[in-house]
């Protein structure tokens, strides 16, 4: 029975059940089942008291985090329950109920419990007993918050932080913020200030900075103190209250170039898709400086968009000297986090920025190197028409034309017109075909440069494409070079690799070259059996390494390999269909070899009834 | 934080068949040569480390966030006479990696000038990785001066300054003393291993316990039952020496995966288990390289957090015999304790102790496996142990309880291990400020049992290292002498 077909009222109905239960572990084991049911949080009056008192340890370690803390579920039952909890010490249960409670009674109430624990503890007991009415998004109020401070600073300053922290809507806290700093107490002051959403106290603040404070690690930290937190954490909060933030650092950037360093380090705290566009731009107009230069490539790579990466890819190439754009190419090519608009969240997986034509065209000419160096990752079918792939082939650089014919590769023909005209790229490839002994390792090399993440491509590689159908032909004389066929299986990308097993199917088993090209891929092949795939994957493999089991030793590690392989495939797990090919070949090898037989190992012979 | 600053020629490339990492200019470390053989696990390897850089499996709160490093420290070459050995650790700080390269994989080219160095890792390079065939000459150039000739010009130099949180370096270092840590070593089938990972990336336990139970039983093989499912996995053909049955638990589970695609190549996987909670390492043999991953007691148990391994250390060293010991590395570059112990003409519990230490500063690294400790300097300059060890509050509290600590019986105890020669551990009870106190040391000094009946034993068992009333009854024993109670 699926659990979420149950009701509520079948689920209060189980629980009940349950715990009626004297086998503790059975009562567990059920009510694990029936927390994964979204009503089962809501009748945390049934079970939680019940499950606190018989198993403490159980409840703490997987039902803690299904008390859901709603002023709907505080009952009757709690009254006891929160004080025990209170008094085994479960702090963080503890302020799970104690929020609901509070949520049922009123803010008033919990001032008057924070006045309480303040009044009636001993100095050093107070700050553990705020530490346990924190609540979140409840801001303490101002006159309390003011009046520990004032009385005891230590015992309150810990519990403010986390009070104002954890609440939405902190307020400015500007008589505490005062209060702080006349006491000289300024790291708390600046801690508190950072948690503000105040826009404009924060610019007057960090212009002042600017002006007053020389040094610029000093000026570095100080900011840092005062960077909102808010706006590191959230970029809502960020648009929202500190949209003008950008402006304001490039701003005081410009009167300030000894801050390069301190912006290169930090600049990435605040991610802000496409709006550091003008710092970028200062920065580039003031690229003779290594600090700045570092801090224009690293902004250029993260924040500035699209659009900015392509211009720096240019004017990089374009504007700079050769040593200094070979530099700049480095640091602009690779991985970087983007801003996922239908997800918006910050990507951190490996994401390229793709040159644009124009940024493409200005690389090709600085250097062929480069897109096949740094700019390799960021080199995409799109910007490949046919005129760009003539101009590749007249630079001639044959490396490079097997890039972007993978490239080419992974276009799909149905995603809008190609760009490019098949019979162009075929075209080269066929008077290359004709050269004989230089073709297949161009080939090899073309597929190398396919990439394995690529998921369309691979689900479309058996579909009709021109290219795709010339370059993954198991017809074309790849037996002719010696290694090709470790190449292919050496290849990341599961397309060439399921190539590979293909062109030794096709292969005539008597042909030598094909028997020295798989003897020599052996262990590779060895490999293949543990690989997740599909059975008629695995079913070549079994073929190819057949054709290197000739004596005993071979076929004694082959056996051996068998043997483990099968051990993925156990019922319930692996494939069927899998492990039944490795048996079928394990007892192929088995009578062709009998001693390799283990004793438990015997064929059973079905003999006819007499 | 500590700034941790290279200086690199040019940045790293990997084509027409080279592999050129450039190294920080500030420690040359010169190593040239063609990759002759088994090319492909060990380029399998070298990407399985770049992976394991960038790995972030924890779930980290806010208050985390603001800590997270924004930079990851590159990965760390060492060349030997012998091998060739690149180390790296997770971002979330939680997954150790060092690839271990046989020099009989390489033909030299050109002299090689043997030491420590970082070496600048990109993703570009380590897509590039994937350009590397057997079929073709491959070369592995690693060294700022050759690498500037290649490249034929001298503009290319960057700076690349990184500043490292002190727990991220303070579990980098925690590592040694986790490695070093006596515990249980089987055998295990690669096949054995992967059907753990598959089964564990099939299912999604959606309820706790999540822990991966290591079942030992007197004459079956090791036995790994996943929780929640009590799904049993068989390590054939594995076996152990425990007389009586015993269960190990380690948790964060998910970062086993790393390994997954060196395994069908595997030839086998030796499991090193410290304890409950304790950190495990996983030696994946492939041909001509070896692959250990180091893991925490769990994600969110950072090397770092109070972890206090090296409490569990040997005692009995000072700076002077710290410094003798490494400079015996530095020119035998390895050795066993036992061989520290004749060189440097101490007993071999100060040997191990000194070479234990040199571990936590950063200056030598052990090897799990073969069981020697390896001179490698982490950093330019020493660390300051001061700042990176602060005084741990247990052993400050140690100090205080030892009046009050009374050693009961205090006895040597034989301990056979197989068929290898009996280990003799000291085995001390007593009682500390009333609560009953047991610990058990072995002859190299470390602390490899203990029990208490103090509320931080209750919650913590041994995962956090040895209570403060542990502590102070092996000081007090220790100074006594074996012969005391």
């Amino acid at each position: 029975m699926e659990i979420w077909r149950l009701s509520k009222d079948d689920i209060e109905k189980r629980t009940r059940d349950a715990l009626a239960g004297d086998d503790d572990d059975a009562t567990l084991r059920t009510l694990e089942w029936l927390a994964r049911s979204w009503h089962f949080g809501q009748l945390v009056d049934i079970w939680g008291p019940a499950l606190y008192r018989r198993n403490r340890a159980a409840f703490l370690g997987a039902f803690h985090r299904r008390v859901q803390p709603h002023p709907v579920h505080v009952t009757r039952a709690w009254e006891g329950w929160i004080d025990e909890v209170e008094a085994a010490g479960d702090e963080r249960l503890y302020r799970t109920l104690y929020q609901a409670r509070i949520l049922s009674l009123g803010p008033e109430a919990w001032h008057a419990d924070l006045a309480r624990v303040w009044d009636q503890g001993a100095a050093n007991q107070r700050a553990a007993g705020l530490a346990k009415l924190v609540l979140p998004r409840m801001a303490p109020p101002d006159a309390l918050a003011l009046r520990f401070y004032r009385e005891d600073p230590d015992a309150a300053r810990d519990w403010l932080l986390r009070a104002a922290g954890g609440c939405e809507e902190p307020g400015r806290q500007d008589a505490l913020i005062e209060a702080a700093q006349s006491a000289g107490d300024l790291d708390f002051a600046d801690a508190l200030f950072a948690l503000n959403l105040d826009f404009e106290a924060w610019e007057e603040r960090t212009r002042k900075l600017a002006r007053t404070v020389s040094n610029p690690d000093e000026l570095g930290r100080a900011l840092e103190r005062i960077l909102p937190v808010r706006a590191r954490r959230s970029v809502w909060v960020l648009e929202d209250h500190f949209g003008g933030l950008p402006k304001v650092i490039t701003e005081i950037a410009e009167q300030r170039a000894d801050l390069a360093p301190w912006l290169r380090r930090r600049h990435g705290r605040l991610k802000f898709a496409g709006a550091w566009a003008d710092l970028a731009e200062l920065a580039w107009s003031r690229r003779d400086q290594p600090d700045w230069f570092a801090l224009w490539t690293a902004l250029s790579r993260s924040s500035t968009g699209h659009a900015g990466f392509h211009r720096a890819v240019t004017a990089a190439v374009k504007e700079l000297d050769r040593p200094r754009a070979r530099s700049a190419l480095f640091a602009l090519g690779g991985a970087t986090e983007v801003w996922d608009e239908q997800e918006y969240i910050w990507q951190s997986e490996e994401r390229f920025w793709q040159l644009d034509a124009d940024a493409f065209d200005a690389v090709l000419t600085f250097s062929p190197q480069a897109l096949l160096g740094p700019m390799r990752p960021h080199v995409r079918f799109n910007v490949i028409d046919t005129k760009r792939f003539q101009r590749v082939v007249d630079v001639g650089n044959e490396e490079l034309i097997d890039l972007v014919t993978a490239r080419l590769l992974t276009a799909h023909p149905g995603w809008g017109p190609s760009r490019v005209n098949p019979k162009k790229v075929l075209g080269y490839w066929r008077v290359l075909q004709g050269d004989g002994p230089r073709f297949i390792p161009r080939v090899l090399r073309v597929l190398g440069f396919l990439e394995p993440r690529n998921p369309f491509w691979h689900r479309w590689a058996g579909k009709e494409h021109p290219l795709r159908g010339f370059f993954l032909d198991p017809e074309l004389p790849w037996l002719d070079a010696p290694g090709a066929l470790r190449d292919l299986l050496e290849c990341a990308a599961p397309s060439v690799r399921t190539l590979a097993l293909r062109i030794m199917r096709a292969a005539r088993p008597d042909d030598d070259r094909l028997k020295t090209e798989v003897a020599a891929c052996h262990d590779i092949l060895a490999g293949y059996l543990f690989l997740e795939q599909p059975s008629r994957q695995l079913k070549d493999v079994l073929f190819a390494l057949r054709l290197t089991t000739s004596e005993l030793s071979s076929a004694t590690a082959l056996v051996a390999s068998l043997r483990d392989a099968l051990v993925l495939h156990h019922p319930g797990e692996g494939s069927l269909r899998c492990r039944d090919l490795l048996a079928a070949e394990l007892a192929h090898l088995l009578t062709a070899w009998p001693g390799l037989r283990r004793p438990t190992e015997r064929p059973v012979v079905h003999r006819r009834q007499a | 934080m500590i700034t941790y600053q290279s200086r690199y020629a040019a940045q790293s490339k990997a084509s027409g068949g080279a592999l050129s990492l450039s190294t920080n200019e500030r420690r040359p470390v010169r190593f040239h040569a063609r990759i002759a053989q088994h090319l492909y696990p060990m380029r399998l390897a070298l990407q399985t480390l770049g992976e394991l850089v960038w790995s972030d499996m924890g779930w980290i709160s806010e208050d985390e966030f603001e800590e997270r490093m924004e930079a990851s420290l590159d990965p760390v070459i060492t060349v030997h006479p012998d091998r060739v050995f690149f180390e790296a650790f997770s971002q979330d700080e939680s997954a150790y990696g060092v690839v271990i390269v046989d020099r009989d994989v390489f033909e030299d080219d050109g002299a090689t000038q043997c030491g420590t160095t970082n070496v600048d890792f990109t993703r570009g390079l380590h897509q590039a990785l994937g350009d590397m065939r057997s079929s073709r000459d491959a070369h592995l150039h690693v060294g700022p001066a050759g690498f500037a000739v290649a490249a034929g010009d001298g503009g290319a130099h960057f700076e690349a300054k990184v500043e490292l949180p002190d727990s991220w370096v303070r579990g980098f270092l925690q590592i040694q003393a986790a490695m070093a840590l006596p515990g249980t070593r089987f055998t295990a089938r690669p096949a054995d291993l992967l059907r753990m990972i598959r089964f564990l990336q099939r299912n999604r336990a959606l309820t706790s316990p999540r822990s991966v139970r290591y079942e030992f039983e007197p004459g079956r093989p090791v036995r790994a039952v996943l929780e929640p499912w009590e799904h049993e996995v068989v390590f054939g053909e594995s076996s152990h020496n425990y007389t009586t049955a015993k269960v190990t638990r380690t948790w964060g589970r998910r970062r086993l995966s790393l390994v997954e695609k060196l395994l069908p190549w595997a030839q086998n996987v030796e499991v090193y288990l410290k304890g409950r909670g304790l950190p495990s390492f996983y030696s994946v043999q492939l041909p001509g390289v070896r692959f250990v991953l180091g893991l925490s007691g769990w994600v969110a148990g950072h090397w770092s957090q109070a972890a206090s391994f090296d409490l569990m250390a040997p005692t009995d060293t000072d700076d002077l015999l710290t410094t003798r010991a490494v400079d015996h590395l530095r020119t035998s570059h390895r050795c066993t304790a036992q061989q520290a112990s004749d060189e440097l003409g101490v007993t071999l519990e100060r040997a191990h102790a000194a070479l234990a230490d040199a571990c936590r500063l950063g200056m030598a690294i052990y090897d799990v496996q073969d069981r020697e400790f390896r001179h490698r300097e982490l950093f330019e300059t020493p660390i300051d142990p001061v700042a990176f060890y602060p005084p741990d509050p247990r052993r400050e509290l140690a100090r205080t309880l030892e009046p009050s600590a009374v050693v009961g019986t205090d006895v040597r105890r034989e301990r056979v291990v197989g068929r290898g020669k009996p280990y003799v551990d000291r085995v001390i009870d007593g009682t500390v400020a009333s609560h009953t106190t047991h610990v058990v040391i072995k002859d190299t000094g470390q602390l490899i049992f203990g029990r208490c009946t103090c509320p931080f034993f209750d919650e913590h068992l041994m995962t956090s290292g040895p209570c403060e009333h542990m502590l102070a009854l092996r000081r007090v024993a220790e100074r006594a002498g074996p012969s005391a109670g």
